[in-house]
C-alpha cells in the first residue's frame, strides 16, 4: 500500500477516527494500531508479517532478558546474541544471493569453481529499516537509556508501527517509547503541521520525483552510452534531486502521519544540498540513519577517541557499512567509499588548515537533529568561500549518485565516461527539466522553519480552511503529476 | 540565608502553588491541565476529521476520474463490480457539471510547460522587451508570440477554449 494513493487516503481514513475514538483505553489503542500496521505490511506479501512477528519477539525476548541479568558479561553476551540474530535475519534475506555470487566469482578466479547452494530469496520490504529499530531497542535498554518493556505490545507496535515502517525515518526506541507511556494528544498545531507535511511529501514525490524519475533519469541511467555529456550532467543532478524528494517526501509523510496520530518523529531531513561540507551534508541528510550509524557503529568502534588514522578507519568502516545497508551491491559499497573517503579527507584538510572564527556553523543536538545554523556576519571571502564548498560537496555527492543508481559498475563507468563526451544532440535538457532540476535546488535555501511557519498560518483556519487547503492541494498535485504511482526508491533497502 | 539552606529550601521542601494552595492546589491545577489538554484534542480531532472529510469531499468531486480507476482496480480483482458502476455514474455526473475541466485545465498547462523548448523560452523571455521596444504592435504580431509557452496564459484567462488532447499522458 503507498502513501500517494486512494487506497491509502482511505486506510488512514478510518485509522484515524477509530485510533482517536480508542485514545480512553490506551492497551486496546496500541494492539489496535499494530494490526493496522501488520495489514499495511501484509499488503505487500502477507509472508513476511510473520517475519516482523518475529523480529519483533526476539527483541522484546533480549529486552526481559537485559531486564533481569545482572551481571555485565551476561548483559555483553545477550546483547551480542541479539544484534547477531537480527544481523543474521537481515544477512540471510539481503546478502545472502550477494555473498554467494562474489565467493563463486573468486572460486572461479583462483580456479577452484564449485557448485554453491544458491537460493532465490526474495527481499522483504522494510527489513533493513526495522531491523535497525530493533537492535536500537535492544541497545538502548543494554545501555539502561530505557527500561526493558513489560508489554510485549509497545514493542512490536515500535517495531511495526505503519508510517515508519517500510522506509523509515529510524525512530529510535528511546524517542518513540516514552511517547506510549504518555496519554496520546492532538493539538491545532499537529494537525496544520501533519497537513502541510503531507501536502509537500506528496508535491515533492509525485510531481518533482516522478517527472524527473519518467523524463531524465531512468533514461540516461538506462543507456548512458546513448547521450551526450550535457544530458548525463543533467541526469546525475536530476537524481540528486530525485532521490531527495523521493525519500524525504516519504518521510514528510510518515513525520506527518505518525503526527496526525498523535506521535513525535525527529526530522529526518533538513535541505542537505545548501551543506558546505560532507560533515555538514551527513548532518542534513537521512539524519535518522546517519545519528544511528554514529551512535550504534562509529561510536563503539572508537568514534574519533583513538587517534587521527582510528578516526579516519572508523569513518570510512561506518560509511562503507552504511553503502552496504543500502543494498548488496559493489555499486553501494563505492558509493560509502567515496563518501567515507572524502570525509576522512575534508577532515584531514581542516585538520592542517588554521580555523578562523566560524562564518557558519551547524550545531547538532548530538541526537541527530539540527541545531540552530548560527551566521556571524560573513565576509564577501567567506560567503566565496561557502559558496563553493556548497559547490564542491554538492559534485562529490553527485559523483556518488552515480554508483548509487548504476545497475552495476559497469553502467557507472559508461556513465563517467559518458560525462567526458560533450559532442553529439542533447535531447534530455529541456527548459521543463532544467527549471525542475535549478528550482528544487534553490528551494534547498528557503528558510529552514518553512513549514513550521506554513503551519502557523494556518492552524486556526478551522475544518473548512484545513479541510479546503488539503482538498485542492491533493487535486492539484494529482493534477500536475505525471500518470501513475511509482513505487519510492527506498523500499528497496 | 545560607547557600545549603537555600538549595534544601528550593529542592526538598514543598514549593507553594501558583495560587498558594499548596500540593492540593497543584493537583487541581494539574486536574485542570489534563482536563484542557483532553478537549483541546478532542477539539482537534473533530476538526482534523471534518478536514479530512471535506478533502475526500473535494477530491470526490473534482477527481472523479482517480475514483473510477480505483474502482476499476478493485473490480478486475473480482470485487467491487457495484462500486465501479457507481463511479462510472458519478464520473460522468462530474463531467456534465464540468468539475473534470478543471483537473483538465491543469494538465493542459503542465503539458505546454513539458513540451516547451529552449526557442519558447527565449521568446518569452524577450517578450516584454518587445513589448517595451514596440516590436510586436500591429500586423503579425501575434505570429511572434506563438510559441508553446504563451498557450498557458490562454488557458489560465479562457478555460472553455482548452482543447487538450491528453498527450501527457493522462
Amino acid at each position: 500500500m503507498l502513501f500517494p494513493t486512494l487506497g491509502f487516503g482511505i486506510f488512514f481514513l478510518v485509522i484515524f477516527a477509530a485510533a482517536w475514538e480508542l485514545r480512553a483505553w490506551p492497551e486496546t489503542r496500541k494492539a489496535f494500531l499494530i494490526a493496522v500496521s501488520y495489514v499495511f505490511y501484509g499488503c505487500w506479501d502477507w509472508r513476511f508479517t510473520a517475519l516482523l512477528a518475529a523480529s519483533s519477539l526476539i527483541n522484546y525476548a533480549a529486552g526481559r532478558l537485559l531486564a533481569v541479568t545482572v551481571s555485565d558479561s551476561g548483559r555483553r553476551q545477550l546483547v551480542a546474541i541479539a544484534i547477531a540474530l537480527n544481523l543474521g535475519i537481515l544477512g540471510f534475506f539481503k546478502y545472502y544471493g550477494f555473498f554467494m555470487e562474489s565467493l563463486s566469482d573468486l572460486l572461479d578466479q583462483v580456479g577452484l569453481a564449485r557448485d554453491l547452494p544458491f537460493l532465490e530469496i526474495i527481499l522483504p520490504i522494510g527489513i533493513s529499516f526495522f531491523t535497525f529499530h530493533g537492535i536500537s531497542y535492544v541497545v538502548d535498554v543494554y545501555r539502561r537509556k530505557i527500561p526493558a518493556e513489560e508489554s510485549p505490545l509497545d514493542v512490536f507496535l515500535y517495531i511495526s508501527f505503519f508510517p515508519q515502517l517500510v522506509a523509515g525515518p529510524i525512530v529510535r526506541a528511546s524517542d518513540f517509547l516514552p511517547q506510549l507511556k504518555q496519554e496520546p494528544a492532538l493539538d491545532k498545531s499537529m494537525v496544520a503541521n501533519g497537513i502541510v507535511l503531507i501536502l509537500l511529501g506528496l508535491f515533492k514525490k509525485m510531481v518533482i520525483a516522478n517527472y524527473l524519475a519518467n523524463e531524465l533519469v531512468d533514461g540516461v541511467f538506462f543507456d548512458p552510452s546513448a547521450f551526450s555529456g550535457p544530458d548525463l550532467l543533467l541526469g546525475v543532478y536530476g537524481y540528486a534531486v530525485q532521490i531527495y524528494c523521493d525519500f524525504s517526501g516519504y518521510s514528510d509523510i510518515a513525520i506527518g502521519v505518525a503526527g496526525l496520530l498523535g506521535f513525535h518523529f525527529k526530522p529526518n531531513f533538513a535541505q542537505p544540498y545548501r551543506s558546505a561540507s560532507l560533515r555538514e551534508f551527513w548532518r542534513r541528510w537521512h539524519i535518522s540513519l546517519s545519528s544511528w550509524l554514529r551512535d550504534y557503529l562509529y561510536k563503539p568502534l572508537g568514534g574519533s577517541r583513538d587517534g587521527t588514522v582510528k578516526t579516519y578507519r572508523n569513518l570510512l568502516i561506518t560509511m562503507l557499512l552504511g553503502g552496504l545497508w543500502h543494498g548488496a551491491a559493489w555499486t553501494f559499497i563505492i558509493w560509502g567509499a567515496i563518501h567515507g573517503g572524502a570525509l576522512a579527507i575534508e577532515r584531514m584538510v581542516l585538520a592542517l588548515k588554521p580555523q578562523p572564527a566560524p562564518a557558519l556553523a551547524v550545531v547538532g543536538h548530538g541526537d541527530g537533529t539540527m541545531g540552530r545554523v548560527l551566521t556571524a556576519g560573513a565576509s564577501g571571502g567567506e560567503a566565496f568561500g561557502r559558496a563553493l564548498g556548497v559547490f564542491i560537496t554538492f559534485n562529490i555527492v553527485c559523483l556518488a549518485w552515480i554508483f548509487f543508481r548504476a545497475e552495476s559498475l559497469d553502467y557507472a563507468v559508461a556513465y563517467l565516461n559518458g560525462l567526458t563526451r560533450w559532442s553529439g544532440p542533447v535531447e534530455r535538457v529541456t527548459p521543463f527539466l532544467v527549471a525542475l532540476v535549478i528550482v528544487s535546488l534553490a528551494a534547498h535555501f528557503l528558510s529552514e522553519d518553512l513549514v513550521e511557519r506554513l503551519s502557523a498560518r494556518i492552524e486556526n483556519l478551522g475544518a473548512l480552511g484545513l479541510g479546503a487547503i488539503l482538498g485542492i492541494g491533493i487535486l492539484l498535485i494529482w493534477a500536475v503529476a505525471p500518470e501513475g504511482v511509482a513505487p519510492f526508491i527506498y523500499f528497496q533497502f | 540565608m545560607s547557600f545549603a539552606l537555600e538549595f534544601r529550601r528550593k529542592h526538598f521542601l514543598a514549593q507553594p502553588g501558583p495560587k498558594g494552595g499548596g500540593r492540593g492546589g497543584e493537583r487541581q491545577l494539574s486536574r485542570r491541565n489534563v482536563a484542557a489538554g483532553r478537549a483541546d484534542t478532542r477539539a482537534s480531532r473533530a476538526v482534523a476529521v471534518r478536514a479530512l472529510l471535506l478533502a475526500a469531499a473535494i477530491l470526490a468531486i473534482f477527481n472523479s476520474d482517480g475514483l473510477r480507476i480505483a474502482a476499476g482496480d478493485l473490480a478486475e480483482r473480482g470485487h467491487g463490480r457495484t462500486l465501479l458502476a457507481l463511479s462510472e455514474a458519478w464520473d460522468a455526473a462530474m463531467e456534465r457539471a464540468g468539475a473534470k475541466a478543471v483537473m483538465g485545465g491543469v494538465r493542459g498547462l503542465v503539458a505546454e510547460a513539458k513540451g516547451a523548448s529552449w526557442a519558447d523560452v527565449v521568446e518569452l523571455v524577450g517578450a516584454p522587451v518587445l513589448a517595451l521596444t514596440g516590436k510586436g504592435d500591429g500586423e503579425g504580431a501575434p505570429d511572434q508570440y506563438t510559441g508553446s509557452l504563451s498557450r498557458p496564459l490562454k488557458h489560465a484567462l479562457d478555460l472553455q477554449d482548452f482543447s487538450y488532447s491528453g498527450a501527457a499522458g493522462h
